[in-house]
């Protein structure tokens, strides 16, 4: 039977090459973007999942409650010996401290950026990695470090890396231990981890519950307090699954980057957003399929008379219609595991992970699964529909898809109502994205080359001379971060006659030099910015703690003049000399909050080169090269650099990256329409044909019959737009209030996307239909 | 073997009752050779397919082979009609995917037979037909008549007992016709019960026994 089965299949797949193409290729361009979605979405919740305890590790987030909103920060100082003795539910407890240090094999050797962590022996208890070579006792017992294999590779290649030894600064020296491979999934990322570094024991904190040990709310609230018990604080903790890191860190904690180490968050609600709309790529697949099986099931209704009279029971032809779904399933599943092997590499890269994907069992049997729902649902109410005709009414001719109209119909409006939805999500996430990179910022980010070169004393005169000698360079400033994304904010500065009420606002932090203001457009209001010239070491006695502040400062202080006044913050006392019009300090997501600038060279390792944007690579080069020049050991410190353009780009990664994969969303959902148009279209056609022909020999031109057509979709599209419209409007607009800055909703988009998509689908259709009308009337009756 | 008591069919619309069937009371013996004439919308089909179990009558009894089976289901129709009626369509109803001895092999596929003797069965019955040259061949690359002499074969394969025709020559050239009637008198003769409907003079000479309707009734059987 299975083999009549597919002989069958196969011969009406290759008779309706047409209805088959459009259901095979929609099924499998939808089945890949599941597919795609699916393996990412399930690496992107597998997260530590590679540690044998995770489920009873969490992570510390210290929380502070201030006026201006709740912030949140890894908390970071060593606390894991308080923990253990305080807490009996505690086994371990450990930090992770990482940052980018220059590291090389001989002090003769050019030095490589690499993540140098630090943590206590707790660490290596709690996350069980793969070890390639050498053990953790090894490590413990010889004072030695762990290198991961990725990083071995880069220095030694297939070399054994053990006993190997690396140098930093020409002085510190590791000695390799042991070799790990890390797994992709986890947020924990180094290439060198050293145990109880003397000078740095603080870090993310980690700590591991007993075995059988719950997180029960009574110790976790006995843990949130902690703090309050062991410092002057009234800070809480947050204690965190280890499993929700990757996805549900709170925003202020993911948009932080550590001594130059960015942590790979991800984004819940971007994964709960793409898995909708890829549920509706592949329902409006199904649909295709649906409305192509109701459309041929003229076609097929001789088949299942002629069946039934020959003796098959109902239920063998629902099993035959079925099978057929399953086949041209199958083969659309097999084309998009191709596709998908294709595509994965460039779309992990979109998505901001380095996967590759492997055809295993588990791949295989999600394949099979996919393959087994998707030709149920898209098969079942084709095979049930079809195997109620009655042999009697078949075989006189008699036919039942009138009744159908309604459903084939109304699973057009579900596909009309999908693709304007998405096209006008689209258009919105770009126009909001425009929004974010253009929007009056108060300050002027092109063309600027960032070059990250550590703490550098001659960097004022590197600065002197890029001036002078090159006419594309405009100006240059040292600073610990741009004036667009300042991370540093705390709640500790306070004047005279300060308001109680303002310890509970924060106030960010920018160290930079004198050039700032003119490098990045700042616009100066009052008084001066600040002074060149300044001393740069720590312990000058003439170290100058004056200060710049924004208007959003300036009105907290509420005088009239605030040039003079004394401030209190971290470095001293200082005074105020000058204040700068407000911008945009923190992502568009937040309002701009009160602000202050101030010199301090030796936390200030990033250099910002303005230039005309004229050449810009030869002006990276010509950058580049002067700074081998004159800073002699330039290899030990390999210069990272990038513009800020690039930053800017990752700030906004998230929205960028939904963008990117929504708009290929709305290509496909629009070509599916197209598609489920053409072959509802097709049908109609071919079930008129005695209508068309008739209406020629009574006078219809060929417009009057295609205006006929058009009418039923021009009913559908008006009806699936008035209801995407307000559904679109009022999403986007509860999707922006997460920004302060946001993009307007122009009611002439939401006209304009239904018209056309409507319009290009009855252009798509006068084509068929004029290509059907100019047949001979006479042919029509005849074969009729 | 076929009896009807008061055989009615009304087919109901939202407005009108039409009576295709009133009061027909008719015996089929084994072996005989049945024709039921009748200007078109007599009911002729009606009857066929009520006596073919493809459709229930609205009155009366309908009992075959001692059965009465007037009321009963599709799903029990479907199984009784396995193996004991070959149905013959004017427009032939063969499957365009499936080759000729594919469509020829369908009836055999819902019996339990293995594939062995399915396939003997098949080739036993395209020899008798005279078909066995176009085996592998679909439906659109036969003649009428050969398209016919296919779904006879198809209706025969399976032995039924009784061979329903519904205007097996209406589509056909008069000696393709004639090579069809050939062919139904062999089947006849071979010890077939055959019930065919036509409006063709011609054709119903070759049966035995002619019942003709008119209105939905019998009105005269010679």
């Amino acid at each position: 039977m299975l083999i009549h089965y597919l002989k069958i299949t196969f011969r009406g797949l290759l008779k309706d090459k047409a209805f088959s193409a459009i259901n095979i290729i929609g099924l499998a361009i939808a089945i890949t973007c599941s597919f795609l979605f699916i393996f990412w979405i399930s690496f992107e919740q597998s997260y530590e999942n590679c540690y044998g305890n995770s489920e009873r590790i969490y992570k510390l987030i210290e929380e502070e409650k201030l006026k201006d909103g709740i912030h949140h920060d890894a908390y970071m100082n060593d606390i894991t010996s308080e923990l253990k003795s305080t807490f009996p539910q505690i086994e371990a407890a450990t930090y992770l401290y990482s940052e980018m240090a220059s590291l090389a094999k001989g002090s003769e050797e050019n030095g490589v950026m690499t993540n140098v962590s630090s943590t206590n022996e707790d660490f290596l208890r709690m996350f069980d990695f793969e070890y390639l070579e050498g053990t953790p006792q090894d490590i413990v017992r010889d004072k030695t470090v762990i290198i991961t294999n990725e990083a071995a590779h880069k220095f030694w290649g297939d070399e054994p890396p053990i006993g190997k030894k690396l140098t930093r600064f020409g002085t510190v020296s590791y000695t390799i231990g042991a070799v790990i491979r890390t797994p992709k999934n986890t947020q924990l990322r180094f290439d060198i981890l050293q145990l109880n570094y003397p000078y740095e024991k603080s870090g993310t904190h980690y700590f591991m519950l007993k075995d059988k040990t719950t997180m029960s709310p009574i110790l976790k609230q006995e843990l949130s307090q902690f703090l309050t018990k062991i410092k002057d604080t009234k800070n809480t903790l947050v204690v965190q699954s280890l499993k929700d890191v990757h996805l549900h860190s709170p925003k202020d904690v993911t948009s932080k980057e550590l001594h130059g180490v960015s942590e790979n968050y991800g984004n819940y609600a971007q994964i709960f957003f793409f898995r909708i709309a890829v549920l509706l790529i592949l329902f409006m697949a199904i649909i295709n399929y649906v409305n192509t099986s109701i459309a041929r099931a003229t076609n097929r209704m001789k088949e299942v008379g002629v069946r039934k009279v020959a003796g098959a029971p109902r239920r063998k032809l629902i099993e035959r219609f079925l099978f057929e779904s399953f086949i041209v399933t199958a083969i659309a599943v097999t084309m998009s595991m191709g596709l998908t092997k294709f595509i994965f590499p460039k779309f992990s890269e979109i998505m901001g992970n380095q996967l590759s994907l492997d055809f295993n069992i588990e791949t295989i049997l999600i394949a099979f699964a996919v393959c087994i729902v998707v030709s149920v649902i898209s098969g079942a109410y084709a095979a049930f529909y079809l195997s109620s005709f009655k042999p009697m009414l078949i075989l006189k001719g008699g036919s039942k898809t009138g009744a159908k109209d309604k459903l084939r119909k109304g699973l057009l409006f579900m596909q009309f109502f999908i693709s304007i939805a998405i096209l006008i999500g689209t258009v919105f996430i770009y126009k909001q994205i425009n929004t974010l990179f253009n929007e009056e910022s108060g300050m002027k980010r092109e063309n600027i080359i960032v070059l990250d070169t550590g703490l550098w004393y001659q960097a004022e005169d590197f600065i002197e001379i890029i001036k002078k000698e090159n006419p594309n360079i405009i100006d240059a400033s040292i600073a610990n971060c741009p004036p667009y994304n300042a991370p540093w904010s705390y709640s500790g500065v306070s004047w005279e006659g300060k308001s109680a009420a303002l310890d509970e606002v924060s106030f960010t932090q920018i160290f930079c030099d004198h050039n700032y203001a003119n490098t990045f457009g700042l616009e100066l209001i009052s008084g001066e910015f600040i002074r060149p010239g300044l001393p740069w070491w720590q312990n000058a006695e003439d170290k100058s703690y004056n200060i710049v502040i924004n208007e959003s400062f300036a009105k907290r202080l509420n005088v009239k003049n605030p040039i003079g006044m004394s401030i209190k913050y971290n470095m001293g006392i200082g005074k105020i000399i000058g204040v700068v019009r407000d911008f945009n300090f923190k992502p568009l997501k937040e309002k701009t909050a009160p602000l202050f600038l101030s010199f301090n060279p030796e936390s200030s390792s990033i250099l910002y080169v303005k230039t005309t944007g004229r050449d810009m690579q030869a002006t990276l080069k010509y950058l580049l090269a002067k700074y081998k020049e004159m800073k002699p050991d330039w290899s030990k410190h390999p210069i990272m650099y990038h513009t800020v353009e690039d930053e800017y780009n990752k700030m906004y990664a998230d929205e960028l990256r939904t963008a990117k994969v929504l708009s290929v969303f709305a290509v496909i959902s629009f070509f599916l329409s197209l598609m489920g148009v053409f072959s509802m279209i097709s049908f109609i056609i071919e079930k008129r044909t005695k209508e068309i022909a008739i209406r020629k020999i009574n006078g219809a031109g060929i417009i009057d019959i295609i205006k006929l057509f058009c009418k039923d979709i021009l009913r559908i599209g008006f009806a699936a737009t008035i209801i995407a419209i307000p559904l679109c409007y009022i999403i986007l607009q509860r999707w922006l209030e997460e920004y302060v800055y946001r993009t307007s909703l122009s009611w002439w988009i939401f006209l304009l996307i239904p018209v056309a998509l409507i319009s290009v689908i009855c252009f798509i259709i006068s084509i068929q239909i004029w290509i059907s009308a100019r047949r001979r009337a006479v042919e029509s009756l005849r074969s009729e | 073997m076929i009896k009807t008591e008061n055989l009615q069919k009304i087919f109901t619309t939202e407005e009108v009752d039409t009576w295709a069937l009133r009061d027909v009371n008719i015996t089929i013996e084994e072996g005989e050779f049945v024709a039921i004439m009748g200007p078109s919308g007599c009911g002729k089909s009606t009857l066929l397919n009520i006596l073919g179990l493809l459709d229930n009558p609205t009155g009366g009894r309908y009992i075959l082979n001692d059965m009465d089976v007037t009321h009963l289901s599709e799903s029990k129709m479907t199984k009784l009609r396995k193996g004991l009626v070959g149905f013959v369509f004017q427009s032939f109803n063969l499957i365009d995917e499936l080759t000729v001895s594919e469509n020829i092999e369908l009836p055999l596929l819902y019996m339990g037979i293995s594939a062995a003797e399915r396939k003997q069965k098949v080739n036993e019955t395209m020899e008798r037909m005279q078909i066995t040259h176009r085996e592998k061949h679909f439906p659109q690359q036969l003649s009428g008549g050969q398209q016919q002499r296919v779904a006879i074969a198809r209706a025969v394969v399976s032995n039924p007992k009784f061979i329903l025709a519904d205007e097996p020559t209406g589509n056909l050239d008069s000696r393709n016709g004639e090579e069809v009637m050939n062919l139904l008198s062999e089947l006849h003769n071979d010890g077939a019960t055959i019930l065919m409907v036509t409006h063709n003079q011609h054709d119903a000479d070759y049966a035995g026994k002619i019942i003709h309707l008119f209105d939905g009734q019998v009105v005269m059987q010679s």
